[in-house]
């Protein structure tokens, strides 16, 4: 089992060894907390001052690289996942979904913000897997998806219904369009052809299902696809094109409005919801495709290709 | 789908709380005290007790110790609906392990079965490890009777619970109705912003309408973390706070961030709710002195609603908005009128790439010069008082050298180095550049002699 299996969305307390979320700059990171004490209490007691400048250098250096900056929600906004849950769970009749389980599928595709986001104030646990983070190539994106395929099967596998989970996973697959260039790659394979109409977007699972017709496509999500780095690599300088980033500059999330692959991601998220929607209503035609998918293993090994997902 | 509230069976709690009793008295809750015990409930919670008696019993002898039992035992306890298996789980959630407690509360919560109640709600005051009480605080939600909402309530209110415990129960209470979370409003003015922001999320999410003042003055807050949290609160409910978001979206203060945060909530409203007076506000935005994103983001919202049309045409119209605003006002379907301004970006095609604007190309660089000064200066710092502490750890072996070579019983002013060394406590290196930093030579005939050179110039023969 590797790494990330073994931390199968679980709830994670913050690490208390880490001093900041400063992810590649690992001669920081590693500074341990009883260095930090034995500064501390150079800086606190009364020391000559030929111990205490250095130590005063030391945390002027970090306050400079790991300073206070706000950090922000990493994901689609809350209310734009609403949106997309609303608008996927209209394409079903009250038959297929009551409205109970609809407003609990909403709530619950929020609550991956909520509970397992890392939200900034409530420094709460931030799991990667529901929001598609640092998933840096193509095999890594599969085993994410093959793990959210777990979830996805336990929730369906219970005798009473749990949309509120299912909303959760719900979460995962729309923010993968948002934060990886699933979009711009298919944007850059249709443009290869000298087509710059794009029209829809075909969701993963759709081109997984159909590897003749998005031949191309597949092949450069095999080798470019990835998602972004959360947190960013670095609080002091500005993001770079594999960063995450934060809502407004540099990054490669399509989370806010004013972002120009928003719409696409936009949409395409709501087209992949609304596929996952039909295996939660047991759609027999998604279920069989559903079955194929995790056989291919979303792609990892397909074509002869094998993944241990490792990130 | 919901399942149908059940009350916990009598037998059961008054089992539970003898449970209780027998474990700690000063954790059993006043009410229970005043509980009357007939017969026949007391015959019940002895048959309980002997009961759980016997399945730790049972527990034992399956080779496994009762404290530290496997996922299996766990199991076979939760698919039991008896009072038996319910004593066991209570015993089991309140022992130490955070894992028993996470596995227990994860089927709990499947059971749907209201006897459960207590012994999620015992695990939740109990367990110390946040996640345990996350489990345990959702398994009360997931039960789904009136009573484990009831002590939801109770623990969020609680300033004796720890803080953890508190903001778990205020997030599982997001699954009650509004009516069933009434602690939520009051949160809301809580001292601890956590708290707040929990409550404002929550609050948010069951849609209460109490909630709005609470939440709304939350976003006017001078903490920008709380401002952050009332902005992520109002998001999942952004139609109740139109005006909050408008002000947010509008204000040059605010971060640019939370400004587009702000319109991207706008923007999540059906297109039917995207009223004349929130066309008018967010016009308000088109205007070239507007920073890029906000430009961007603001025809990006009003492209969807046909009354916006001539704002956008107006704005269109105008000196020197940039090429890819203009770009985004083209899409909705408005040929621009005027020549663009400079554009604010070299790069043409449709990829993110194109976010990035100049301004953070050169903050990148003056980021990157700063911190290298930073660095550079920082071990310039350091080593300047390295060297100044060295040199003050030197001064007292300088000075006793000083005494030896003018010593007064060695007329010849000349002293051997293996004396100086041992005198100074130095080897032979250090106490060599010692003497050279003092002014001393080595004597010319082979000797290990030291002495000053005002004493002994060049030229002299020794």
């Amino acid at each position: 089992m590797n790494d990330k299996n073994a931390r199968m969305l679980t709830l994670r307390p913050p690490s208390s060894s880490t001093l900041c979320r400063c992810a590649g700059r690992p001669r920081l990171i590693h500074i341990t907390v009883s260095r930090i004490r034995t500064i501390l209490r150079v800086l606190i007691n009364p020391q000559p001052m030929r111990l205490k400048a250095p130590a005063l250098v030391i945390v002027l250096c970090l306050w400079a690289f790991c300073g206070p900056t706000l950090p922000s929600l990493n994901a689609f906004v809350l209310s734009v996942h609403r949106a997309i849950t609303t608008d996927a769970l209209a394409q079903f009749p009250p038959s297929a979904v009551s409205q109970w389980e609809r407003d609990q599928m909403e709530k619950g595709a929020n609550d991956a913000d909520l509970v397992e986001g890392g939200l900034p104030i409530l420094d709460g646990p931030y799991e990667p897997r529901f929001h598609f983070d640092n998933d840096f190539n193509f095999p890594a994106v599969a085993a994410n998806f093959l793990e959210l395929s777990r979830l996805i099967d336990g929730n369906l596998a219970k005798t009473n219904r749990d949309p509120w989970e299912f909303g959760k996973a719900l979460h995962a697959v729309e923010d993968f369009y948002s934060h990886s260039n699933y979009v711009l790659l298919y944007r850059q394979s249709v443009a290869k052809n000298g087509d710059h109409l794009v029209g829809s977007i075909p969701t993963f699972e759709e081109v997984l299902l159909e590897p003749a017709k998005y031949s191309e496509f597949l092949a450069l999500l095999r080798t470019d696809l990835h998602t972004g780095r959360y947190p960013d690599h670095s609080k002091f300088l500005p993001a770079n094109d594999t960063d995450h980033g934060r809502p407004v500059g540099p990054g490669m999330h399509k989370d806010t409005l004013q972002r120009t692959l928003f719409a696409d991601a936009r949409e395409t998220a709501l087209h992949a919801a609304a596929w996952y929607i039909r295996l939660y209503v047991r759609d027999k035609q998604s279920q069989r495709d559903w079955t194929r998918l995790k056989t291919i293993k979303f792609g990892a090994t397909s074509e002869g290709g094998t993944s241990d997902g490792k990130h | 789908m919901a399942s149908t509230d059940r009350g916990v069976p009598w037998t059961a709690s008054i089992a539970f709380l003898f449970f209780l009793a027998g474990q700690s008295a000063a954790q059993i809750p006043s009410a229970a005290a005043g509980v009357p015990q007939s017969k026949e409930r007391a015959a019940a919670a002895q048959k309980l007790k002997s009961a759980t008696n016997t399945a730790s019993a049972q527990t034992n002898l399956s080779g496994r110790n009762s404290s530290s039992p496997d996922v299996n035992t766990i199991r076979k306890l939760l698919e039991t609906h008896d009072q038996q298996s319910t004593f066991k789980l209570a015993q089991l959630i309140g022992q130490p392990d955070p894992k028993n407690a996470t596995e227990i509360c994860s089927g709990l919560g499947e059971r749907r079965d209201a006897i459960f109640v207590p012994v999620a709600l015992h695990g939740l005051e109990l367990q110390t490890d946040p996640g345990a009480q996350e489990s345990c605080a959702r398994a009360v939600a997931k039960l789904n009777a009136p009573e484990g909402f009831d002590g939801l309530n109770r623990i969020a209110l609680s300033d004796q619970q720890p803080a953890t415990a508190r903001l778990a129960a205020i997030r599982a209470l997001a699954r009650a109705t509004p009516e069933q979370a009434p602690s939520l409003i009051s949160l809301l003015t809580n001292s601890d912003p956590r708290i707040r922001a929990a409550a404002a999320y929550s609050s948010c999410q069951l849609r209460m309408k109490q909630a709005i003042p609470g939440v709304a003055a939350m976003a006017a807050d001078p903490d920008p973390q709380v401002r952050q949290a009332a902005l992520d609160a109002i998001s999942l409910w952004p139609e109740a706070f139109t005006q909050q978001l408008l002000t947010i979206a509008s204000n040059p203060k605010e971060s640019e961030d939370n400004r587009i945060l702000g319109l991207t909530a706008l923007d999540a409203f059906p297109t039917e709710q995207k009223t004349a007076a929130l066309v008018k506000s967010v016009s308000t935005l088109l205007d070239v002195q507007q920073p890029r994103d906000v430009q961007l983001a603001s025809v990006q919202l009003l492209s969807q609603v046909p009354e916006a049309r001539p704002a956008l045409e107006q704005f269109s119209q105008k000196p020197g908005v940039l090429p890819e605003v203009l770009t985004q006002i083209e899409v909705a379907g408005i040929e621009p009128k005027y020549t663009a301004a400079e554009p604010t970006s070299t790069s043409a095609s449709g990829s993110y790439r194109e976010e990035h604007s100049d301004n953070s190309a050169w903050i990148g660089v003056i980021g990157g010069i700063a911190g290298g000064f930073l660095v550079i200066g920082g071990n310039l710092l350091l080593e300047w008082f390295k060297q100044r502490a060295k040199k003050k750890r030197d001064e007292p072996r300088k000075e006793i050298l000083r005494k030896m070579l003018r010593d007064e019983r060695f007329p010849e002013r000349w002293r051997k180095l293996r004396t100086l060394m041992h005198v100074i406590g130095a080897d032979e290196a250090t106490t060599k550049r010692l003497l050279i930093e003092i002014g001393a030579r080595g004597s010319e005939d082979g000797e290990d002699l030291w002495g000053l050179i005002e004493d002994h110039p060049f030229g002299k023969k020794d």
